[in-house]
């Protein structure tokens, strides 16, 4: 059925995608027609402490991946090719980059009369004096972004996490349960339960969530949220009135899916598809080794996200360039890289040159980096920016016993090069050693002698505000 | 005023669907993209650009031109089909007659100095130095030359200079006794004034071919200052399929000339036309030697010598050597592939063969193919087993039935 067949109406058209009568051949026809009344929020401005120098500069939602996408780029994908028409990207911390990278939302096609993008930051007004004090204190103040009648549904999603998930289909469950409220679970399928996470229970055959309790100590089910949410726009608005008798909600899972969940109209949409939560450097590493490997778990997510190639001009960089002497293996490599050396199970970003007589290992180097000749890099992660002079050994020495605490447990035997340092020729740098961002190494720094573990030396100045790449 | 009409008849089944300037060039451009850049980090100000034959994916690659910046306030580019007015005819008639039928474009622009470029060749030059040359000779037009091999004076226009650089003969593809072998890159910097005139003065001519190198240029160097510009750097015309292979080896590393990271050629990259937006991949038994690997393309083969478009995938014991592949083509397991150039969308079934064997004549098109060669054209699909010697040309869209035999001998065409 089309729009000009005389048998057709919107409702009847809305009716058969819920019964699935659509042939493949008109997905996005019924997509555009069932999404039309949906408005999603993306949050973007959380804060993590957990990847050293790469989120110093730059909110986590913007942190580069497999090359040349940032985290953001998952949730953006996955609801432009949903077809939600209108989506609002929650920032608050760091958002430099971020801006730059979103910009108008040109490169997932929302432009044009009914597909738009807004971004998000924290303001003053009348009676709002303040940062943001929690998700959904940030959702409340950007309400009327939405669909301006109050009706249709509204997504929740994080921008924050790697994924390429299919919102039409978690609508449309919402919708055929007529749910107040969606929450979007996971299957946990490691050994280890985590407390990162809200845990939903729920009826296996009708799928109505019995109890929901964000970061619970007990473990009373093995469905986790993954902060994804489809709420009934009304009863998300009146939800961020306040519940009676309470203050207003500022917590998004805390102050309103808990009590809405007790409330009882609300679903859990068992999601199967692919979903990774990066929670530090350690993971950040671990998941890039997962693409090397073309695990199938993580593999597709690059299949069909797209990025904003005009930042940076990283869409007119030159294809690859292999050195007729280079010998590249198991990589990704992205445009405008220059190999006339040795690169290994390694992932280069765009831009990045590594010299003849170079070596680079296991490591994760984003754009532009310089690798000079004769120096070898091994698990190692640079920011962009870096060089890296003639004769140097990153990551190749051990290290210490001794933790280095501004990095989590599981990155102690990787080294991270903060954005735009400079290390000198011949430095010898070891595992869990950090640099901070335009630092200045030089071989016989003293820091470096005294074996100091975060290196901050040269044109660093820790006074400095943070600022945006 | 950048001309890119040309249809390229030698580049064979390559411009079949598209004009010369939208050929695929080096992975991820198109070659008009060489003269955009130029334009781009020359800072003119405003573009013209003439089409005609087959324009629909040059338009679709310019669009507004944003990608090389003619945007905003003070630069604009428009492309300019050829048009029916109430004296003109449809289509354009030569180069010149391209031009004149749009003076109203450039004369609205109120300038003193009219470019005039071809979209169809790969080199870089600032055209301000040029333009500097022009107005400090007062000349009226001002001719890029490059000396060329005397036994290709043919294929160009030759001219014969004073010392000041004055040219005092023109010949356009002189067939014998060319006058010197100081060759046109078909760069001109007209004096807008004298361009107008010339051009009106030509237009009802009956006799006249409405060509610049035939008729405008030589004409004004009897009677106004015409003079060359001598540009020494690296300047190639590709217009034959062997010109064109031989250009893309240039481009395999900076040292030979054409350098693309150092000049900054830019290229579309709206996302909603590029093919593929992922990094390239090397898997581990994959390697990639002096060659240019574009995104989304997927290594398991060895690839030597090459140059690869976007989203080419080389499977596992397959190898690629001395080619030029564009973007989507497969070239299956165990298949060799050597001095080939591929078209979009091909696929090489598995262990097939392509360019091996004796160097002979192409029976159908001997002057086509050159240099041993072998062409396959857009989403031709040969088929698993089958072995391709050199000089062959298989044409677009050529499926299992085209393939008469498992073995094609060098020299044979596949319809």
């Amino acid at each position: 059925m089309q729009v000009g067949d005389p048998t057709y109406s919107f409702d009847k058209a809305v009716e058969l995608w819920a019964l699935g009568g659509y042939s493949e051949a008109t997905r996005g026809f019924k997509r555009a027609f069932v999404m039309q009344s949906v408005s999603a929020f993306v949050l973007a401005g959380g804060r993590n402490e957990g990847f050293g120098v790469l989120t110093r500069n730059r909110a986590k939602a913007a942190l580069p991946f497999a090359g040349h996408y940032r985290l953001i780029d998952f949730a953006l994908s996955s609801l432009a090719d949903s077809g939600v028409p209108r989506v609002g990207v929650i920032i608050q911390y760091l958002p430099g980059s971020l801006l730059d990278h979103v910009g108008t939302g040109l490169s997932w096609d929302y432009n044009g009369l009914q597909r738009r993008l807004k971004v998000m930051p924290p303001f003053v007004g009348v009676r709002d004096t303040q940062w943001y004090q929690g998700s959904a204190d940030a959702l409340r103040k950007n309400l009327n972004f939405s669909h301006p009648e109050r009706h249709g549904d509204i997504i929740i999603c994080s921008g924050e996490h790697v994924y390429a998930m299919d919102f039409a289909d978690a609508v449309r469950f919402h919708r055929e349960k007529q749910a107040d409220l969606t929450i979007v679970a996971v299957e946990e399928t490691s050994d280890k339960p985590s407390h990162r996470f809200g845990r939903v229970e729920f009826d296996p055959e009708n799928k109505r969530v019995r109890r929901f309790v964000e970061k619970p100590s007990e473990i009373f089910s093995e469905w986790i949220s993954n902060g994804m949410y489809i709420f009934k726009a009304d009863v998300l608005v009146r939800a961020m009135g306040g519940f009676e008798g309470e203050l207003l909600p500022m917590n998004l899972p805390k102050d309103v899916v808990e009590p809405l969940a007790a409330q009882g109209h609300t679903f859990a949409y068992p999601y199967r598809g692919l979903w990774h939560y990066l929670q530090d450097l350690g993971e950040y590493y671990e998941s890039h080794q997962a693409l090397l490997r073309g695990d199938q778990s993580i593999l597709p997510v690059i299949q069909d996200t797209r990025t904003n190639l005009m930042d940076r001009r990283l869409g007119s960089r030159a294809p690859a360039c292999f050195g007729a002497n280079s010998e590249v293996s198991g990589s990704i490599v992205s445009p405008g890289c220059i190999i006339h050396g040795r690169v290994i199970n390694s992932v280069l970003s765009p831009g990045v040159y590594v010299a003849a007589g170079a070596e680079v290992h296991d490591s994760i180097l984003l754009h532009d980096t310089r690798v000079e000749a004769g120096t070898i890099v091994n698990r190692t992660i640079s920011d962009k920016d870096v060089v890296i002079s003639p004769g140097c050994g990153i990551g190749v020495d051990a290290g210490r016993n001794q933790p280095n605490m501004e990095l989590p447990g599981n990155a102690q035997d990787l080294t991270i090069l903060g954005k735009g340092c400079l290390i000198g020729a011949g430095v010898q740098i070891s595992r869990g050693v950090q640099v901070y961002s335009s630092a200045m190494i030089e071989a016989g720094d003293p820091a470096l002698k005294a074996g100091q573990q975060n290196l901050a030396t040269g044109a660093e100045v820790s006074t400095l505000l943070p600022q945006a790449e | 005023m950048i001309l890119a009409g040309g249809q390229g008849s030698r580049l064979s089944v390559l411009s079949e669907t598209r004009a010369k300037p939208a050929v695929p060039f080096a992975g991820q451009y198109r070659i008009i993209d060489f003269t955009l850049s130029n334009a781009l980090h020359s800072d003119l100000p405003y573009v013209g650009i003439l089409t005609q034959y087959r324009p629909y994916s040059l338009m679709e690659h310019l669009r507004y031109l944003e990608s090389w910046g003619f945007t905003g306030r003070g630069r604009m580019g428009s492309v300019l089909p050829p048009f029916r007015g109430q004296t003109d005819a449809s289509w354009y008639a030569g180069t010149a007659d391209a031009i004149y039928q749009n003076l109203n474009f450039i004369e609205r622009f109120d300038c003193d100095a009219v470019l005039v470029l071809s979209g169809d060749h790969i080199y870089h030059m600032d055209y301000r130095k040029m333009i500097e040359f022009h107005r400090e000779k007062k000349a009226d037009l001002t001719v890029a030359c490059q000396p060329v091999p005397w036994e290709e004076t043919s294929r160009f226009g030759v001219m014969k200079t004073l010392a000041d650089s004055r040219i005092t003969a023109f010949q356009e593809k002189p067939k014998a006794n060319p006058v010197s072998n100081l060759a046109s890159l078909g760069i001109y910097v007209f004096n807008a004034e004298a361009l107008g005139r010339r051009l009106r003065e030509d237009a009802p001519m009956a006799d006249s071919e409405h060509d610049f190198g035939n008729n405008i240029i030589p004409r004004m160097i009897q009677e106004d200052r015409v003079f060359c510009y001598e540009f020494r750097d690296y300047w190639r015309d590709v217009g034959t399929l062997y010109s064109y292979w031989e250009a893309n080896m240039e481009a395999l590393d900076g040292s030979r000339g054409l350098d693309l990271a150092g000049w900054d050629v830019r290229t579309n990259m709206n996302p909603s036309l590029a093919i593929s937006h992922r990094p390239a991949r090397i898997l581990p038994q994959g390697s990639a030697n002096n060659s240019l690997v574009s995104k989304g393309c997927i290594i398991e083969g060895t690839v030597e010598n090459s140059v690869l478009g976007p989203g080419v995938i080389v499977r596992a014991g397959s190898r690629v050597d001395r080619s030029v592949i564009l973007d989507d083509c497969v070239i299956d397991t165990g298949a060799v592939v050597e001095n080939v150039i591929m078209d979009k969308r091909g696929i090489i079934g598995r262990n097939a063969r392509i360019g091996i064997g004796p160097i002979v004549p192409n029976q159908t098109n001997p002057d086509l193919l050159s240099g041993g060669l072998t062409v396959i054209g857009k989403a031709a699909r040969v088929p698993a087993g089958v072995s391709i010697g050199r000089h062959c040309l298989i044409c677009s869209g050529a499926q299992e039935a085209h393939f008469a035999n498992e073995i094609i001998e060098s020299g044979c065409t596949v319809q």
